[in-house]
């Protein structure tokens, strides 16, 4: 009963709570100038402050899958670093399952996970299962229920032949989904993604989107996501949260992020008469064959629907394409709308 | 407790099935004992030294070569910024390689154990004391290994601010070999020398166990002694430099 009403209250609460968080750093300066100079800056060293993190909030709600995404050096890793408890904000207040991670991380470290697309956490010589049975034992889980849970993991991320393998003869997707299986393994709340898929090929990207996923909402594990690969966002998560230079772009969720920002639209048509002839200010045609029509809509003047009705006036339409722009290009024109402020 | 220790035990029994899933390495390791041990067997006929002068060796080179890597170890986690993978787990980032340090040790003291007491016999046709003596000499080269680690540890907390380790490395070591007594025992040694290296801690890491199994005269008193007090000295500065080391650090690769 206890433990119900814990988890009835964990998940009626943020998961994540960020609140006017800064992290500034302090760098050595390079010494310059005469040999004297030089000698003094190495014995009374002057810094400089570069603020990595600058007065961010956010929330995330207890099962909410979030990207967390921005471009290299925008903040993102220092951001996780405070939110696991590893560095220590230098103002603002961070709670994590309703714990401050630096003051409680060991007693937060029971509750969350980390998948770290570049680095390993598994015995490079030894089978995957020593592993999982070394961090069943770090993170107290039962003998017994370990066992029940690695038995369902492997049946459903499909290892469980490869759990007496060695670690060094696992190709890199097989050995992706060990990993995930390992930070899984103690029923995170939270788990923290960083380029879960990076150097994968696109099958195995696939399987361990899906599975992330998956696991995810049968279990109601919030996630944090960063990676600078557009399909993770777009197959994993539901709200996007851009960061650069240390502040805030956007936090929206991805539907809208789509919507709001679309500029153009393309149109693709097939009709039954042969010959379309379209001219229209504001409507771009991309391609043009016998039956075939590939249009781009500019958003500002027209929208889709109006265009479409259009064409049904005109037109016998046996099919209708909309597409929108890759969800790469929208993230890159939020970059350069960051740079440019 | 009982978790705590299983934490503890379950890191050492997977650092021991590591080590014993590298037998490349381990064969390696025994061959390069073997080397050093035949070639100082072949030195030190060419002067007529006493037979105990190889049983010595054969003792701290045992001793050494047991010692993994751990500095480099270190260096390389903080260094990679793998050490955050580490932190994010409910078990102490030191410890845990420690205990890690410790597995793989045991496997490496076993194999090359049984090489030094086969080759100091094959080499020397005899045996420098009774079984007892071994036993507790063994129970005091662990302890010298702990305290050799201490000293690993320290070195590879230096990366936070140094990042390469190597220059310390190669300083850990000459000091090991000077003031520990790795090749001839510290009797031999000048009253200054003496007095110097015995107030550094490399004596009670290779000196003391070497002399106590070759049948020498130690104070095993004074030595335990000493070993505690730098074991208290070293281990105080490695949780200020841990602490500090943290505070301060930017992992790599942000």
């Amino acid at each position: 009963m206890l433990l119900y009403g814990c988890l009835y209250k964990i998940r009626l609460m943020n998961a994540i709570l960020v609140e006017n968080l800064r992290k500034c750093f302090l760098t050595p300066l390079p010494s310059t100038g005469s040999f004297s100079q030089r000698i003094k800056n190495m014995l009374r060293p002057r810094y400089q402050e570069i603020t990595a993190v600058n007065n961010i909030s956010f929330q995330v709600q207890a099962g909410e899958r979030v990207a967390f995404i921005g471009p290299n050096g925008a903040g993102k890793s220092t951001t996780i670093k405070i939110l696991t408890g590893i560095m220590q904000p230098t103002s603002g207040c961070v709670k994590v399952l309703g714990n401050d991670p630096a003051a409680d991380r060991k007693c937060l470290a029971y509750q969350i996970g980390a998948v770290f697309g570049q680095r390993s956490q598994l015995w490079y010589h030894l089978p995957v299962q020593e592993t999982l049975t070394l961090l069943a034992a770090i993170y107290d889980i039962p003998k017994r229920e370990y066992q029940l849970r690695l038995k369902m993991l492997a049946e459903k991320f499909n290892v469980t032949s490869l759990l007496t393998k060695p670690v060094r003869q696992l190709s890199l997707g097989e050995r992706m989904r060990c990993e995930i299986i390992a930070s899984f393994l103690h029923k995170p709340a939270v788990l923290f993604l960083d380029e879960p898929t990076i150097g994968l090929d696109i099958t195995a990207k696939a399987i361990i989107r899906d599975l992330i996923r998956k696991q995810s909402e049968q279990e109601g594990v919030t996630l944090l996501l960063t990676s600078h690969d557009t399909d993770d966002i777009e197959k994993v998560c539901d709200r996007v949260i851009i960061i650069d230079q240390g502040q805030l772009l956007l936090d929206n969720s991805l539907h809208n992020l789509k919507t709001q920002y679309i500029k153009k639209r393309v149109l693709s048509i097939i009709t039954e008469e042969e010959t379309i002839v379209w001219k229209k200010s504001g409507v771009l045609v991309l391609e043009q064959s016998p039956h075939h029509l590939k249009i781009e809509i500019d958003m500002m003047q027209h929208t889709v629907e109006s265009v479409v009705s259009e064409l049904l006036e005109n037109y016998t339409l046996k099919d209708l394409t909309i597409e929108g722009p890759p969800l790469e290009a929208i993230i890159q024109m939020l970059y350069v709308n960051g740079k440019n402020k | 407790m009982a978790k705590i220790s299983n934490k503890y035990w379950a890191s050492i029994d997977i650092a021991i099935r590591h080590q014993l899933a590298q037998r490349g390495q381990l064969v390696g390791r025994f061959f390069l004992y073997l080397v050093i041990v035949y070639l100082f067997h072949q030195v030190f006929n060419s002067v007529q030294a006493p037979a105990s002068r190889l049983w010595y060796l054969a003792i701290t080179e045992w001793i050494i070569l047991s010692a993994p890597p751990l500095a480099f170890q270190l260096a390389e986690d903080i260094n990679s910024g793998q050490i955050a993978y580490f932190m994010l787990r409910p078990m102490h980032f030191l410890s845990l390689r420690l205990m890690e340090c410790i597995g793989a040790f045991t496997v490496r003291f076993i194999l090359l154990g049984v090489s030094c007491v086969g080759l100091g016999i094959y080499l020397t046709g005899y045996f420098p004391t009774d079984i007892l003596t071994w036993l507790i000499g063994i129970c005091f080269g662990i302890l010298s290994v702990l305290l050799y680690n201490a000293i690993l540890i320290l070195i590879g907390l230096c990366a936070f601010w140094l990042r390469d380790i190597k220059t310390l490395i190669y300083l850990n070591l000459t000091a090991t070999l000077c003031f520990g007594g790795l090749i001839v025992p510290l009797s031999f040694y000048s009253p200054l020398v003496k007095t110097i290296s015995f107030c550094t801690p490399y004596p009670w890491i290779l000196w003391w166990p070497a002399e106590f199994m070759t049948g020498g005269h130690v104070n095993v008193f004074l030595a335990l002694m000493s070993w505690g007090i730098w074991m208290v000295l070293l281990w105080g500065l490695i949780i200020f430099l841990y602490r500090k080391g943290i505070q301060s650090f930017v992992i790599e690769g942000g």
